[in-house]
């Protein structure tokens, strides 16, 4: 809630009246626009009995220091009840460098886990059932090709089909360019080639592989608000439609159903709610609407949802506890199908095995003892909650026409709109904070002068960065370097002639390429990116 | 006095190539443009080896990322180069947020590149004096080019480029932004012209357009300037810039760059002394309860300005004036 | 009073909120802040030199803040600017405050930290070599 003059409005600045009656959705046909769960527009849910038939997945985003020490955290997660994985790697290999590349080292393994090539992924996931539990990839749009094809290569050396994997690659192209930047990328309007290729492979041969998964969380977490959220979401997401279309290879049909993603829950409980419906029957006007699809795997909008990591304060830190449970509760409210639940250190390091215990039992909690999950979405048919939900997805259409009028999403990526409005969400935030209309407790109310408590910070392995790169060392002296060479080749014949580079990609990784090597061939094409800076006006 | 004798060892510094000397004596006259005054003698002799070039251009046309490949490209040569990166200050609170810098990183750690930036700070004519002084720093550490880099709006533009020795007006096929330059006054001061993100679509449009323009431009009855085409996102086209450089360097042979400069110092010292007697006025309104009177009666719009004036300087010093 | 200050980040970390929202508060309060984004601690403290300027504000909110700071402060002897005030914001546990101020921070602002204090702070702050040296 936020209270501006003698206006009180969501978290989002949407006023809000007392009270909410019939007369504030006489609007809606209750048919058409709402509906049952399980039916169109699903905006009550993708399955007629949620959670009933099935629990959200429990995917807690992990990676530090080695491979070997991320899997000894996996199995931590595994043992205590998780029933996804979710990679989280370190800004070397999001770059897609190698831990040796000059200025990589004091990076390595911080963050997230420092992979570079396909060992690294198999000592990754030793001994871990990647045939019964799914993986997400959390990969920057640049090294999302290579990172998939080390998963995939993977599975297949363990016998699984690909046709059969199940799992995510983030793969989402504003991510590490405009969320948060990274130095090492080639310009987008090259890189969306690569972050469609890899859709159009897997729609091909690894139909349950979630190829992209859009991910505005992170775009959130600059700063914008709930509709603004889900509008660039799908600008997003209907960017990649048409780059796909217009290659004439395949049909939407083919690939609408593999497309999945990433969605924030923040502090207004409610108003995410809101959110997560407005979502679902959005995805589905698009699909039906826009794009005349028909087959309802591709209009179900299927989500993952991750707490909204700028709300966790630094100051009273066990606070964040409660707020993360409150998150958990929207996103369930909301129909999730996966949850990620920060840690209550989430503003100090990564989580401990304390901390991201406490975050899975808070879930379980909410999935076995809360008794939300007992009903598919409960709050349909909440007349403040109806009303909010069209209110967020009128306002997001509107939004919409925005980033249409800045040119579409990599236009406005490359000109530096997108991060211009950024800039302006997250000024505006920070402004509320210092203005306290925006209230933080701990941070502008209910300050403390000393932490009321202390606990143990987290330290990666510092020793990381020698280890890979000793590593890397050894690998480059035992594989076929000429067959390494004659691989990276065949990934720059690929690219040069406009075919899906997935397959030479593949066979690259097979051979032991190392991720920086593959990316290299990208930066050498194509060069560097320059972030678009911002001046401010 | 303390800041003088400062001003006077960091110039002896400068010119034994004391890189801190250059970067705090630029901090010293952008603070206070008189200290120039110290340290013109001594550099005096070791000036005008610099081939400075302005660039000037709409925002975000890629000014910074051709003065970054450009710079590359000197480098390789073996030449020295000076940068200068100007940015506007906010109207509002004086501040700046200065990024040109992040373009020119490549060249961070060559000692062969000395990258400075510049807020406009209170830009009362006083942004293209600083900049003169700066160049003239940088020609003195020894330079062998001195590249400007400006915002591309306004009055100020045009004189910060009147301190250089070629400018290059870039634009950029998209939008308005290229006629509206047209139209102020950047065509008029153009000694070459660069149509930058040619990757783009319409860039050989533009680069027409631009060409019928500039031969019905008076200035270029002579001869049109060159226009190129470049993509500074990798450097294409951009040796054939350096190339037109050196050109318009060696056309500007003995007399047409005498005259230049020439006309460079008269405006110079002509800004100079509007600078010094404008800081005159203020003191003496300070101090003249007088004139205070009347400058109040100006404010309340009680009176106009002329009358003032005419008070003050008898003798009809207005109407000589317009003479 | 700091006028001048160059804002960077070290390595690789690719979080950019909190830098641009402190320059962006800087520059309103009437700093002139180079922005200089991502870059290697050398090139960090070389900017800085030629650019005179009085701070080096670093924002590290990737853990590396105790590497990553003991090479900035290495690359600041070596070019002699002991002088130039050091600041660090964004990720760093309460616990290496007192480590971080050791080796040379001058302060240190952590998440959650009030853009108020952070200007009451340059506005009280001074290079160390404007300081009258006490006891002569
Ligand atoms: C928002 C966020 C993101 C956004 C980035 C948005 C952006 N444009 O910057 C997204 C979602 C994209 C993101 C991505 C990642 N993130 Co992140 N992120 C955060 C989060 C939640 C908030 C940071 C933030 O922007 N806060 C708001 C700003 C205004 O606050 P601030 O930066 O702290 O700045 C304040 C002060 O610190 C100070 N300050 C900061 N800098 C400076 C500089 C100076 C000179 C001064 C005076 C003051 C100052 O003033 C500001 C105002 O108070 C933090 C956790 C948290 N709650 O802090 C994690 C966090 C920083 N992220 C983390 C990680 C691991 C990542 C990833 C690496 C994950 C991954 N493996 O992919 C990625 C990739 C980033 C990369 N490659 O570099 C970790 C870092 C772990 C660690 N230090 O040990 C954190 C701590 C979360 C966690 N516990 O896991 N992230
Ligand atoms: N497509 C394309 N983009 C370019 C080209 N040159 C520069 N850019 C991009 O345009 C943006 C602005 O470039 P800058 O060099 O910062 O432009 P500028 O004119 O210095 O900008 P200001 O100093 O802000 O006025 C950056 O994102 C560059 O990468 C080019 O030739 N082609
Ligand atoms: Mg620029």
């Amino acid at each position: 809630m936020r209270i501006q003059g003698k206006e009180i409005t969501t978290s989002s600045g949407i006023p809000v009246k007392n009270t909410y009656a019939q007369e504030d959705i006489s609007g809606l046909d209750l048919t058409r626009d709402i509906g049952l769960p399980g039916e169109p527009p699903y905006l009550r849910g993708i399955y007629p009995n949620m959670y009933r038939g099935r629990m959200w997945t429990i995917r807690q985003f992990s990676g530090y220091a080695t491979p070997e020490e991320t899997n000894e955290r996996f199995k931590y997660e595994y043992e205590m009840g998780g029933t996804g994985f979710s990679i989280a790697f370190d800004a070397v290999t999001e770059n897609g460098l190698d831990p040796d590349d000059e200025g990589a080292e004091a990076d390595v393994g911080r963050g997230g886990v420092n992979v570079c090539t396909l060992k690294d992924m198999e000592t990754m996931f030793k001994d871990l059932p990647i045939d019964k539990i799914s993986t997400a990839v959390i990969a920057s749009p640049f090294s999302a090709c290579p990172l998939s094809a080390m998963y995939f290569a993977l599975a297949e050396n363990r016998g699984i089909r690909l046709r059969e994997l199940d799992g995510t690659t983030q793969n989402d192209i504003l991510l590490f360019t405009a969320c948060c930047h990274i130095p090492a990328t080639i310009p987008p309007r090259h890189l969306i080639d690569l972050c469609v290729d890899l859709v159009e492979w897997s729609a091909q041969n690894a139909p349950k592989w979630h190829p992209v998964s859009f991910a505005s969380y992170n775009y959130r977490e600059n700063g914008l608000n709930a509709y603004q959220e889900v509008a660039l979401l799908f600008a997003n997401a209907i960017e990649y439609i048409e780059k796909e279309l217009k290659r004439n290879r395949l049909h939407i049909e083919q690939f609408a159903p593999v497309l999945s993603f990433h969605m924030a829950a923040h502090n207004d409980i409610l108003e995410e709610v809101a959110k997560f419906r407005a979502a679902r029957r959005m995805w589905y006007r698009i699909m039906k609407e826009r794009y005349g699809v028909s087959d309802p795997r591709a209009q179900v909008f299927r989500f993952h949802v991750q707490t909204s990591g700028s709300t966790h304060t630094y100051q009273q830190p066990l606070n964040n506890i409660v707020r993360i449970a409150y998150q958990v509760l929207a996103a369930a409210l909301g129909g999730a199908q996966s949850i990620h639940a920060n840690s209550f250190d989430e503003a100090i390091c990564l989580p401990t095995e304390l901390s991201v215990l406490i975050s899975m039992r808070t879930q379980q909690i909410c999935q076995y003892e809360s008794g939300v999950t007992v009903t598919a979405d409960p709050l349909g048919g909440s007349y403040y909650v109806e009303w909010l939900t069209g209110e967020i997805e009128r306002r997001a259409w509107e939004y919409m026409a925005r980033v249409e009028a800045a040119g579409g999403l990599v236009k406005a990526l490359e000109s530096g709109w997108i991060h211009r409005e950024f800039f302006r969400a997250m000024a505006d935030y920070q402004k509320e904070i210092q203005e306290g209309t925006r209230k933080v407790v701990g941070v502008n109310c209910y300050e403390m002068e000393e932490e009321p408590y202390q606990f143990p910070v987290f330290r990666p392995n510092r020793g990381s960065a020698a280890i890979q790169k000793a590593k890397l060392a050894r690998i480059r002296l035992e594989r076929d370097n000429e067959e390494v060479e004659k691989c990276i080749r065949e990934v720059r014949g690929a690219t040069e002639r406009g075919e899906n580079v997935m397959p030479s990609v593949i066979k690259a990784v097979k051979a032991y390429a190392s991720l920086g090597e593959i990316c290299d061939v990208w930066r050498d094409m194509y060069g560097l990116w320059e972030v678009p800076i911002l001046k401010i006006e | 006095m303390a800041r003088q004798a400062k001003a006077t060892e960091l110039a002896g510094k400068l010119l034994e190539g004391s890189e801190l000397a250059l970067a705090r004596l630029i901090s010293l006259i952008e603070n206070d443009s008189a200290s120039m005054s110290d340290v013109l003698p001594i550099i005096q002799h070791s000036l005008g080896r610099a081939h400075c070039i302005g660039f000037t251009g709409p925002p975000g046309a890629g000014k910074s990322s051709l003065v970054n490949h450009v710079t590359r490209l000197l480098r390789e040569k073996g030449k020295r180069v000076g940068i200068i990166a100007v940015d506007p200050s906010s109207p509002f609170s004086g501040g700046a947020l200065l990024g040109d810098r992040i373009r020119m990183q490549a060249h961070s750690l060559d000692p062969g590149v000395f990258i400075r930036s510049m807020a406009t700070r209170d830009s009362y004519g006083g942004l293209s004096r600083a900049t003169g002084h700066v160049i003239k720093l940088m020609d003195a550490f020894g330079m062998d080019y001195v590249l400007v880099e400006t915002v591309g709006v306004g009055q100020v533009e045009l004189d910060v480029m009147n301190t250089t020795d070629t400018v290059v007006v870039i634009l950029v096929p998209e939008g308005g932004d290229s006629v509206q330059l047209m139209k102020a006054g950047l065509m008029e001061i153009g000694d070459i012209f660069v149509v930058n993100k040619s990757d783009r679509p319409g860039a050989e449009e533009i680069a027409l357009q631009l060409q019928v323009i500039l031969q019905m431009n008076a200035r270029y009855a002579q001869n049109t300037p060159p226009i190129l085409l470049t993509q500074s996102i990798d450097g294409l086209g951009v040796d054939k810039l350096v190339d037109a450089l050196r050109d318009h360097r060696k056309g500007l042979n003995g007399a047409v760059l005498e005259a230049r400069r020439k006309e460079r110092r008269k405006k110079e010292f002509e800004e100079t002394l509007a600078a010094v007697l404008i800081r005159e006025w203020r003191r003496l309104l300070e101090a003249d309860p007088g004139i205070r009177e009347k400058l109040a009666l100006v404010l309340e719009g009680s009176t106009d300005p002329y009358s003032v004036i005419e008070e003050m300087f008898p003798g009809g010093i207005i109407r000589q004036n317009q003479e | 009073m700091v006028k001048k200050i160059l804002m960077a980040k070290p390595g690789l970390d690719g979080h950019w909120r909190g830098a641009m929202v402190v320059s962006a508060a800087l520059r309103d309060a009437g700093l002139e802040v180079i922005y200089l984004g991502n870059q290697n601690p050398e090139a960090i403290v070389h900017s800085a030199f030629q650019e005179d300027v009085e701070a080096i504000g670093l924002s590290i909110l990737s853990a590396g803040h105790i590497d990553l700071i003991e090479q900035v402060v290495d690359c600041m002897r070596k070019k002699g600017m002991e002088d130039v005030i050091l600041v660090v914001g964004g990720t760093i546990p309460g616990e290496d405050i007192p480590r971080l101020k050791e080796m040379g921070v001058d302060a240190v602002f952590p998440p959650g930290s009030k853009i108020e204090r952070i200007l009451e702070y340059f506005k009280q702050a001074r290079k160390r070599s404007d300081e009258p040296t006490a006891g002569g």
